[in-house]
C-alpha cells in the first residue's frame, strides 16, 4: 500500500512539472514582458537593467527551474493589471469557488446516488421512468439557463433567495467562509443547485447503469441464494461495486467545476476564481492566467491521486502496486 | 442413522413457463421428484434441458418473466412454491443452501470471505453475536478443509485459488445448516484433480450433516462418484430417474443409453466417439409425442403420436413407451 501511494505521488509530481512547463511557455509566447512593463520614456539601459533584474538573460532551463521553484512556494509574481500579488488575488477568490463546488458536489452525491439506486431497483415503475426522463432534461439544459430560471423563480418572482453575490462572510484565517452566516447560506442555495443539477443527473444515470450491470453478476445472485436481505444486497454488495466509476466521475467533476464554475459565477456574480480568470483573460494578465493554470492543474492532479488511492481502499485487488 | 422414511424435498408436477411475445415457452414440464435427508440426487442432461432451472424454481430465483405455472414444491412438508419474496429470503440460505458453478465470480470481490460468512450466519441466526458468528465462520472454513482458517478468514476472495474458493462457497452454503443444498455444476469450472476433492468433500459433509443435495451437472463421472440416485432430463421433462448404479449400468430410456455410450472409456482408443445424432429441440419446437423421437433409434409410430409419462422400471422410473406397452 505504501509503495502504491509513493508511485502515485511520483506520477503526480511528474504531471505537475509538465503543466508548469506549459504555464512557463505562456510567458515566453506572450512576447517580451519588458515591452509591457516599460513606457515610451524607458531608456535602453533601464530596459537592460530590468531584463537583468527579471532574470530574462538567463538560459531557458534556468528560467524554467526558477519558475518551478517559485511556483512551488506559491510565488507567481505580480498581476499585470493591478500590481497585486497573484497568490493573494487567488487566495482571496479561492474559498468562494471551493465552497460553491464542494456544496454542489455533496448535493449531487446525496441526491444522485440514492436516485440512481432507486431507478435501478425499481426499474419499470412509473416514478423511475419519470426520473429517467427528467434526467435527460437535466443533462441537456445548460447551467446558465438553469441559473437564470432559478433567479427568475426564486429571486425575482418569489423573492425568497438572493439573486447574486455571496452574502456575509466570516474570515477563518485567510479562508473566508459563507457557510456560517444566514445570508451566506441563502446566497449559496441557487448557485449550488444550478451547478449541481447536471452532476445529479449524471451521477444518477451512471449509478443506475452500473447497478443494473452489477445486479446481474454472479455474486449478487449468490448473495440472493444465501438469503441476504434485498437492502443489504442493494446497498452493501451492489452499490459498493458501483462506486469506482462514481468516484472517478466525481473527482473529475470537482476539477471541472472549479475550472469552469465561471459560467455559474458570472450568472450569479459570485466572487470566485472564475470571475478572476475572465478578468485576467480580458486584460491579458499573464501571471494570473499562469497561476490559475497551475492551481487548477494541481487540483486535478491532487484529485486524481486521491481517486487512485480511494480505488485501493474500495477494491482490495488493487492494493498491491504493480 | 438417517431417517429414510421422511422426505426432505418433494416436487410434484412442477411446471415453469416463460411468457414472451410469441406465446408461452414451457421450460419445465411436469417435474416430480423427491430427495431424502442425507441423499444426493444427481440431475443430468444437456445444456438447456432444464436441470439448473429446476434448482432455481425450487429456490424461488427464476428470472423475470419466468414463473411457476403449476405443481408444488414442499420442503420438509411445508409448501414453499407460492411464498412471497420476503418469506423466500428466510428460506434461502437458512433452509436451502446454494453452490454456484464458478467460484471465481460467486464471491463478492470487495469483502473478506470472513465478512461474507459472518453476514450469512447473522442473517439467519440473528441471536449470534458478531464474535460468535466469526468463531462459527472459522469453524466452517476448517470443516471444508481450508488450512489456517483463523488467518484465512480475513483474506479476500482473490487471495484464494479456484478450488479453495469453491470450498469457501461450500462453507457459505453450509453456514446456517440448511436441510437442502442445491449445487449447480459445482465442479465444472475446476481442474479435474480438484474436482474429486470437491465432490468428495460435498459427499462427506452431506452424509455427516444429513443434508439433502441436488447436484446439477452434465458430468456423468461426477454423478457416478457422488450421487445416490440420478434424474435424467430432456427438453424440460424428467425422462428417467433411479439409483445411480442401475441407471448407469442398465439405463431404461434410449436417451440415457445414448448418454452412457457417449462417455469414452479411459484407455480405450476408438476411431469415432459415440454421439447421439441431432440436437435437443428448442423449447418452442418440441415435436409431437416423445420429445426425443426424432433422435431415437427405437422410435415407433406411437412415439411420434403420444407423449410417454414416467412408469416404474424395477428400482426407478422412465418415460418411454418401450416400458409402457410398446412403440406401435
Amino acid at each position: 500500500m505504501i509503495a502504491f501511494v509513493l508511485k502515485k505521488l511520483a506520477n503526480a509530481a511528474f504531471v505537475m512539472l509538465a503543466v508548469a512547463f506549459l504555464a512557463f511557455l505562456i510567458f515566453r509566447l506572450a512576447g517580451d514582458p519588458v515591452d509591457m512593463m516599460s513606457t515610451e520614456q524607458t531608456t535602453e539601459a533601464d530596459r537592460e537593467l530590468l531584463r537583468e533584474k527579471l532574470g530574462l538573460n538567463d538560459s531557458f532551463l534556468v528560467q524554467y527551474a526558477r519558475f518551478v521553484g517559485n511556483a512551488a512556494q506559491g510565488e507567481f509574481g505580480i498581476s499585470y493589471r493591478n500590481g497585486q500579488d497573484v497568490l493573494g488575488l487567488i487566495a482571496e477568490r479561492f474559498p468562494a469557488t471551493m465552497e460553491l463546488v464542494i456544496v454542489a458536489t455533496v448535493l449531487s452525491l446525496l441526491i444522485g446516488l440514492p436516485l440512481g439506486v432507486l431507478t435501478a431497483i425499481k426499474r419499470g415503475k412509473w416514478y423511475s421512468e419519470v426520473l429517467q426522463f427528467g434526467s435527460i432534461i437535466g443533462v441537456s439544459l445548460p447551467s446558465f439557463v438553469v441559473g437564470i430560471l432559478l433567479i427568475l423563480v426564486f429571486s425575482v418572482t418569489l423573492g425568497w433567495l438572493p439573486a447574486f453575490g455571496r452574502g456575509d462572510v466570516v474570515n477563518l484565517g485567510w479562508w473566508s467562509t459563507g457557510l456560517l452566516t444566514r445570508s451566506g447560506l441563502m446566497a449559496l442555495v441557487l448557485p449550488s443547485i444550478s451547478l449541481s443539477l447536471y452532476q445529479i443527473t449524471l451521477i444518477m444515470r451512471l449509478v443506475r447503469a452500473e447497478m443494473l450491470e452489477v445486479m446481474r453478476s454472479d455474486y449478487v445472485k449468490f448473495a440472493r441464494a444465501r438469503g441476504i436481505s434485498r437492502y443489504k444486497i442493494y446497498f452493501r454488495h451492489a452499490l459498493r461495486n458501483c462506486l469506482m466509476p462514481v468516484v472517478t466521475l466525481t473527482a473529475m467533476n470537482i476539477g471541472t467545476l472549479i475550472a469552469f464554475a465561471l459560467i455559474t459565477e458570472t450568472v450569479f456574480q459570485w466572487p470566485g476564481m472564475g470571475m478572476l480568470f475572465i478578468q485576467a483573460v480580458t486584460f491579458i494578465d499573464i501571471p494570473v492566467m499562469a497561476a490559475y493554470l497551475c492551481i487548477v492543474a494541481f487540483i486535478f492532479v491532487f484529485l486524481n491521486t486521491m481517486v487512485d488511492i480511494t480505488y485501493a481502499v474500495i477494491d482490495p485487488r488493487l492494493r498491491s502496486a504493480n | 442413522m438417517l431417517d429414510t422414511t421422511e422426505t426432505c424435498l418433494e416436487v410434484h408436477n412442477l411446471t415453469v413457463e416463460f411468457p414472451n411475445r410469441h406465446g408461452i415457452l414451457t421450460a419445465l414440464n411436469d417435474i416430480s421428484l423427491e430427495i431424502r435427508p442425507g441423499e444426493i440426487l444427481g440431475m443430468v442432461g444437456e445444456s438447456g434441458a432444464g436441470k439448473s432451472m429446476t434448482g432455481l424454481a425450487i429456490q424461488g430465483l427464476l428470472e423475470h418473466p419466468g414463473r411457476i405455472a403449476g405443481g408444488e414444491v414442499r420442503l420438509a412438508g411445508r409448501r414453499i412454491d407460492a411464498l412471497s419474496d420476503q418469506e423466500m429470503e428466510k428460506i434461502r440460505g437458512r433452509e436451502i443452501g446454494a453452490i454456484f458453478q464458478d467460484p471465481l465470480t460467486s464471491l463478492n470481490p470487495l469483502f473478506t470471505v470472513g465478512s461474507q460468512l459472518v453476514e450469512t450466519i447473522r442473517q439467519h441466526m440473528p441471536d449470534k453475536s458478531r464474535s460468535a458468528a466469526r468463531e462459527r465462520a472459522i469453524g466452517l472454513l476448517k470443516e471444508v478443509g481450508i488450512p489456517a482458517p483463523a488467518e484465512r478468514v480475513d483474506h479476500y476472495p482473490h487471495q484464494f485459488s479456484g478450488g479453495m474458493r469453491q470450498r469457501v462457497v461450500i462453507a457459505l452454503a453450509l453456514a446456517a445448516e440448511p436441510r437442502l443444498i442445491i449445487a449447480d455444476e459445482p465442479t465444472t469450472a475446476l481442474d479435474v484433480s480438484i474436482q474429486a476433492q470437491i465432490t468428495g468433500l460435498l459427499r462427506r459433509l452431506c452424509k455427516e450433516h444429513g443434508t439433502a443435495v441436488m447436484l446439477v451437472t452434465h458430468d456423468m463421472g461426477v454423478i457416478a462418484e457422488t450421487a445416490d440416485r440420478v434424474a435424467v432430463m430432456y427438453a424440460g421433462r424428467l425422462i428417467e430417474i433411479g439409483l445411480v448404479d442401475t441407471v448407469l449400468k442398465n439405463p431404461a430410456h434410449p436417451y440415457t443409453k445414448g448418454l452412457m455410450a457417449s462417455i469414452p472409456a479411459l484407455g480405450a482408443r476408438v476411431e469415432h466417439l459415440h454421439q447421439i445424432d441431432g440436437a435437443m429441440p428448442r423449447l418452442n419446437a418440441i415435436p409431437q409425442g416423445c420429445a426425443f423421437n426424432p433422435r431415437c433409434p427405437m422410435a415407433g409410430p406411437r412415439c411420434r403420436r403420444d407423449r410417454p409419462t414416467l412408469v416404474p422400471t424395477g428400482t426407478g422410473a422412465a418415460a418411454c413407451w418401450l416400458h409402457d406397452g410398446g412403440t406401435e
